[in-house]
């Protein structure tokens, strides 16, 4: 959210500048938003109301998950640490100015 | 401890569900609505954290953390995703000087 906010502050908007869509357009995209809304409540309206499993003192806690994240699922978390580096070095390079060309 | 897990019982799942159902939908009509690239960015991620808000609630009503986990690594990925993303949009602005998707059409057939 920062990022966007930074981005914005970059860019440097204003009323102007912002493009707008057709009205036909834009009653369409609300339209099928709200179709795709009501699909999606009628089908999780069926979904089965047991009453919540009970849990354990531990669970949701920062040791319950992290026993979770460092067991279970060890191998993705250093892969997407792998994955953070890379998408930090490829933000940097990308939003290196370009003196030459 | 306790005063959380009898809120959570209370508000039961059904509520989360239709809370991020409704946020998906906002995300679509975002991305369906605007043709400035940093809002229908920010649309993605809104329906990024609507999943997210799923998976939470899920995790908790099946009594499996897993689904906390898979939380975290959306975050990691959506986090990389919007550093990627808004370098590239940032390059495309100094190109085109316009925030307006419609300039980039050049792969349209």
């Amino acid at each position: 959210m920062v990022l966007f906010l930074f981005v914005i502050m970059l860019l440097n908007l204003n009323k102007e500048t912002e493009p707008h869509k057709p009205m036909l357009l834009k009653v369409a995209a609300v339209f099928s938003a709200c179709l795709l809304m009501i699909i999606l409540a009628a089908s999780l309206r069926e979904y089965d109301t047991r009453p919540a499993t009970m849990i354990t003192e531990e669970f949701g806690t920062a040791k319950g998950v992290g026993k979770v994240l460092f067991k279970d699922f060890l191998l993705p978390f250093e892969v997407a640490s792998i994955l953070f580096i890379s998408a930090m070095v490829g933000a940097v390079i990308l939003g290196k100015k370009h003196v030459n060309d | 401890m306790e005063e959380l897990q009898n809120s959570f019982r209370e508000i039961g799942i059904h509520h989360y569900l239709f809370l991020s159902a409704i946020l998906f939908s906002i995300g679509v009509m975002g991305v369906l609505l605007r043709r400035n690239f940093i809002i229908i960015f920010m649309s993605i991620e809104l329906m990024l954290n609507a999943v997210n808000i799923l998976l939470a609630a899920f995790s908790r009503f099946h009594g499996d953390q897993s689904g906390q986990v898979f939380v975290f690594f959306i975050m990691v990925v959506a986090a990389a995703e919007v550093a990627v993303g808004l370098g590239i949009l940032v390059m495309i602005y100094r190109n085109i000087r316009s925030t307006d998707i419609n300039a980039l059409r050049n792969l349209k057939w």
